[in-house]
């Protein structure tokens, strides 16, 4: 009995070990089943992920952006360079120990300890992978704080051997001479982007390529494979401008701003016979390297953006297309009856008295009725046609952005009054630039060459592509333009623009005074002059044009024989002597040098009562400055194009000037100019004082 | 030694079990060049595979029964080096000193070594018995078997390593009637204490932040830091899923090893070099060798005439297994980053000598299974 349970003890010991042993096997069969399992699930189902994954983590897509094009002037100094700077940052997920981190770096860059750590760990907070610790280093800066950072025993790929910190290449827009030329050249936002001028207009050269480097690294970021891809590399802007004339102009033209208390000042110097532009300034100004300095005013580049009436400068072209048909000669008399004229139910009135005068005084007493009788007798048709060959009412093409059309109305559309008011410079709307180009055509003997500020493309300091042949168009005749010089060599002699005189070279010219359009009283107001000399110099054989242009000047005399001349003179006297230009008047005495005997030019003459225009609405472009918004996204402001309403003007509000006075003016030429050879001496000039 | 050698015992010899071995050890060898083809692992592993199969057979022409009965002087040598990596001529890799350094010798991992030991203590001491349930007082004595050299791994200490020791006495328990309560009663109290343990351990600083975040890597693989301590996982997963069915054939130089992504590729991770390299095609072949083998040799103790016998082979086997399990765990990311190598395949001498060593006597016994 005891044996047989013993028997079965023994039987069920050996059947629970065979149990138990193949309980084991079991468990072995089903770990294998597991396995598998695993197995089939990640190298079936999740393969796609994780070897996407895989090869994901070992690619690294590395931008660099080449620095940005160099700007310059004519003579090869930078305008506007790139200078490239490293920042130093840290991957805040790659640094365990902030505190000794920010300490390193703080020793190593000589930065503040505290701020450092607060940048690490905040950034360390919040994950983040690219935090800036010390920025715009330069390359040998660079290398000194590597050998500081230096961690013996680093794996590390790159630059600094210190855990989570990296260097990034940056770049920095530098304008060396600060605000000269600053509407030309522009600026560049921080992200290498051109906001104006050049930098805008030419920013499709100038941008900085940038270069994409797809890298397969290893853990330790060794990088083993690379395809890099690269845009075209940038270029250089190569200008017209000259560093030296564009000073030049410069300086005197914010003088006379600032004297005159105005808004505003233009000027442009133009090599007529190339188009080239060799200065182009503006004030207010601005220094392109202090982007925060930059507001709409001062950004604003008025010689090519800005629409004004140009008043009396404008009876270039009406003189100019009479010429052209041949209807006077210099000399010729013209009557200016009683010194007012009744065109389309509006008188317009000289300020001087009527009576017969030769076209040349006509011209340097910038007589209205003169020019508006001129204007009649060259016709509608005939005026408008001069007035498009010469470039207005269209871009003149130059390389800015921006640039306005200018506004010239159909003749379809003209009032009864409209030629009369065009003749002497309203009714218009003109560019500086515009009008200095129309008194370059004159000077390069009627040849209109297309204004341009770029004078070639550069790329590794090189000439790269052909800069084509400036446009060029015979526009009037030779001699319609030599005899128009003669006319205004007669201003700058004895009449509106003696200011502009340049001692030892002949000068020609025309003043122009206008009056403004106030937006306020929709109406043209005596209170706002613009006020203008263009010239060319030497009268006879004309070497470079100079246009000067002030903005309601507010102090001192405001017209342009008075505020704008003297600034012409100072830019030539300058710039002639620069330009290799000879004098060719070696003498030349004006007696009259009593500035109270001047001629001084009435904006409009005398108006009496009636409408300038009535109430015509130009609906083509507003006459007041403004860039259409399209074309400028820096300025914030860019006015709406408004209707501009020209209606009659208050009546004049100044006095009458005294009767005339006659008065000899004594010329005494020694070694008499070509220029001054036909021109009598102790011409008699009738004028009002 | 030769000389004893007989005819009979070479009729007998498992050549299967041996060539599958050593076929295995082959392919871990091709592997090792996989995972790192610039280095010289793979050239040591030969040598390795050399050294092993000389000791190997060394122990198949020797009589078991002897070994074991010698097995406390054994036990105490492999206590004796286990002391020894405590001393100064221990050597410290990666915070933990597991390795030994002798004169002539050379570096060498007495954990490794010490389990051949404590499989023939524990064999010798309940082979001795006969039926019925194990007592109390046996288990102790086993649990103290066990502790000795455990205890001084702790020491180093070596985790991983550690836990492969609780596989011997587990199957020698079970399979020496430990009673069925016993049993359910320690899951059940496992079941409890782990994350109890874990909990307090935490708490106490005592499971450092690395060893939380591995588990964390397991328990939720999403939130994982992939550049932190769950690294490991996450790459030993990409490795393993880019492996697809056949493999990355012949793209060897932006493996992931080579790229250094995944870590420790010629040891803990070497699983997943075989998955990157050999595809689902590759990882199932050698699971099913691994399959074949463990099946040879329990079929070998099923066939061993003593008892003793038995318990070797079933502890070696059941300790295989879980090495095994542990390791291919890891590299699938199921189980945390332990470092327990791959029986056969991870590069290093100890391991492969060791293992070589228990599948001698495995071998041996069923050499010698109708001897008495």
């Amino acid at each position: 009995m005891s044996n047989a349970r013993r028997k079965s003890k023994k039987v069920n010991t050996r059947q629970q070990a065979f149990n138990r042993f193949m309980l084991i096997v079991a468990v072995l069969v089903l770990w294998i089943g597991g396995i598998g399992a695993r197995l089939v699930y990640l190298q079936v189902n999740q393969h796609d992920w994780l070897k996407d994954r895989a090869e994901n983590q070992r690619l690294e897509i590395k931008r660099s952006k080449m620095p940005r094009g160099t700007i310059y002037d004519r003579d090869g100094r930078v305008l506007a360079m790139s200078v490239t700077v490293k920042t130093l940052y840290a991957d805040a997920t790659q640094v365990e120990d902030v505190a000794a981190a920010a300490k390193s770096v703080a020793k190593a860059t000589g930065g503040n300890h505290k701020e450092l750590l607060k940048l690490l760990s905040d950034g360390k907070e919040s994950e983040r992978k690219f935090v800036p610790l010390v920025r715009g280093v330069s390359d040998e800066k660079a290398q000194e704080v590597n050998k500081a950072l230096d961690t013996a025993g680093l794996k590390k790929a790159d630059m600094p051997k210190f855990a989570g910190l990296h260097w990034r290449d940056e770049q920095t827009r530098s304008y060396p001479h600060e605000s000269l030329a600053a509407h030309v050249i522009g600026f560049s936002n921080k992200d290498g982007v051109g906001q104006a001028g050049i930098e805008q207009s030419q920013n499709d050269l100038l941008y900085g390529a940038v270069i994409k480097r797809v890298q397969e690294r290893d853990r330790l970021g060794r990088v083993y494979d690379e395809q890099v891809s690269e845009k075209e590399p940038p270029k250089d802007v190569m200008l017209t401008l000259s560093s030296s004339i564009q000073y030049k102009t410069e300086a005197p033209l914010a003088k006379a701003v600032e004297a005159a208390g105005a808004k505003a000042g233009m000027a442009i110097v133009m090599d007529h016979k190339t188009g080239e532009i060799l200065a182009m300034a503006n004030y207010p100004t601005f220094d392109p390297n202090k982007l925060g300095s930059i507001t709409a005013d001062n950004l604003m580049n008025r010689s090519v953006q800005s629409v004004y009436s140009p008043g009396s400068v404008f009876k270039l072209i009406t003189y100019g297309a009479a010429l052209e048909k041949k209807l006077f000669t210099p000399e010729q008399m013209i009557d200016k009856g009683n010194g007012t004229i009744s065109v389309g139910g509006r008188v317009f009135k000289d300020h001087g008295s009527g009576g017969q005068v030769t076209y040349l005084k006509a011209m340097a007493q910038s007589s209205n009725v003169g020019a508006i009788k001129t204007a009649l007798s060259v016709g509608k048709n005939d005026f408008h046609s001069t007035v498009v060959k010469l470039g207005f009412g269209k871009a003149t093409g130059i390389e800015l952005p921006a640039e306005t059309r200018g506004i010239v109305r159909d003749p379809a559309r003209w009032n009864g009054d409209s030629l009369a008011s065009m003749a002497i410079g309203y009714e218009i709307g003109v560019s500086a630039l515009q009008m200095a180009t129309a008194f370059a055509t004159i000077a390069n003997d009627g040849v209109r060459v297309k204004p341009h500020i770029i004078k070639e493309i550069r790329q590794f300091d090189e000439k790269v592509g052909s800069t084509p042949e400036p446009e060029k168009q015979q526009v009037v005749s030779p001699e319609t333009a030599r005899n128009m010089r003669k006319l205004l060599r007669e201003v700058v002699v004895s009449g509106t623009a003696k200011r502009a005189a340049v001692d030892g070279y002949s000068i020609a010219g025309k003043t122009g005074t206008a009056w403004k359009f106030d937006e306020k009283t929709k109406r043209v107001s005596s209170a706002k002059y613009m006020s203008s000399f263009i010239g060319m110099a030497p009268a006879e054989n004309p070497q470079v044009t100079i246009a000067v242009i002030i903005d309601e000047p507010r102090i001192g005399g405001r017209d342009g024989g008075q505020v704008a001349a003297p600034v012409f003179k100072e830019i030539a006297e300058q710039i002639l002597p620069e330009l290799n230009i000879k004098p060719d008047i070696f003498s030349e005495t004006m007696v009259a040098e009593n500035d109270s005997e001047e001629y001084s030019e009435e904006p409009l003459g005398d108006v009496f009562g009636s409408p300038l225009s009535t109430d015509e609405t130009v609906e083509e472009a507003p006459v007041a400055p403004s860039v259409p918004k399209a074309e400028t996204k820096t300025k914030p402001e860019a006015a709406t194009p408004k209707k501009v309403i020209i209606s009659e003007p208050k009546p004049k509000a100044e006095p009458k000037k005294a009767p005339a006075k006659e008065e000899k003016i004594k010329q005494t030429v020694i070694n008499r100019p070509r220029v001054v050879a036909k021109e009598k001496p102790g011409t008699e000039v009738k004028r009002k004082t | 030694m030769v000389a004893i050698i007989e005819k009979r015992d070479l009729r007998d010899f498992d050549w299967l079990t041996t060539l599958l071995a050593i076929a295995i050890a082959a392919f871990g060898v091709w592997q090792i060049h996989n995972a790192l083809p610039n280095e010289s692992y793979w050239s040591k592993q030969i040598v390795g595979i050399g050294i092993a199969l000389f000791a190997f057979f060394v122990i198949v022409f020797s009589d078991y029964r002897r070994i074991i009965d010698l097995a406390p002087f054994f036990y105490g040598f492999g206590l004796l080096l286990l002391a020894l990596v405590l001393t100064p001529l221990g050597v410290e890799v990666n915070g933990q000193q597991a390795w030994v350094k002798l004169p002539v010798i050379g570096q060498f991992q007495p954990s490794e070594f010490a389990k051949i030991p404590t499989v023939l203590m524990l064999a010798r001491y309940f082979g001795q018995k006969k039926g019925g349930a194990l007592t109390i007082r046996e288990t102790l004595v086993g649990v103290a078997i066990l502790a000795g050299p455990v205890g001084l791994i702790m020491l180093e200490p070596d985790a991983g390593q550690a836990i492969t020791y609780f596989p011997l006495l587990a199957a020698v328990l079970f399979l020496s009637g430990i009673k069925v309560r016993y049993v359910i009663g320690g899951l059940v109290l496992a079941a409890i204490m782990i994350p109890t343990a874990y909990y307090v351990g935490v708490q106490t600083g005592v499971i450092k932040r690395y060893q939380q975040e591995r588990i964390n890597a397991i328990l939720d693989p999403e939130s994982v830091d992939p550049r932190g301590y769950g690294y490991h996982t996450v790459q030993s997963v990409i490795t393993v899923g880019k492996g697809g069915i056949a493999g990355i054939q012949g793209d060897s130089q932006t493996s992931q090893s080579v790229l250094k992504f995944l870590p420790e590729p010629q040891t803990d991770f070497i699983f997943a070099v075989t998955a990157e390299n050999t595809g689902f095609v590759g990882c199932i072949s050698l699971l099913l060798a691994y399959a074949l083998l463990l099946s040879r040799m329990i079929a070998g103790a099923r066939e061993a005439n003593e008892r003793p016998a038995m318990l070797v082979i079933m502890s070696i086997a059941t300790a295989l297994a879980f090495q095994i399990f542990m390791n291919m765990g890891m590299a699938l990311g199921v189980l945390p980053v332990i470092g327990v190598p791959l029986p056969l395949m991870s590069a290093g001498l100890s391991a492969l000598l060791t293992t070589f060593c228990a599948i001698g006597f495995v071998i041996s016994i069923r050499m010698r299974r109708f001897v008495n």
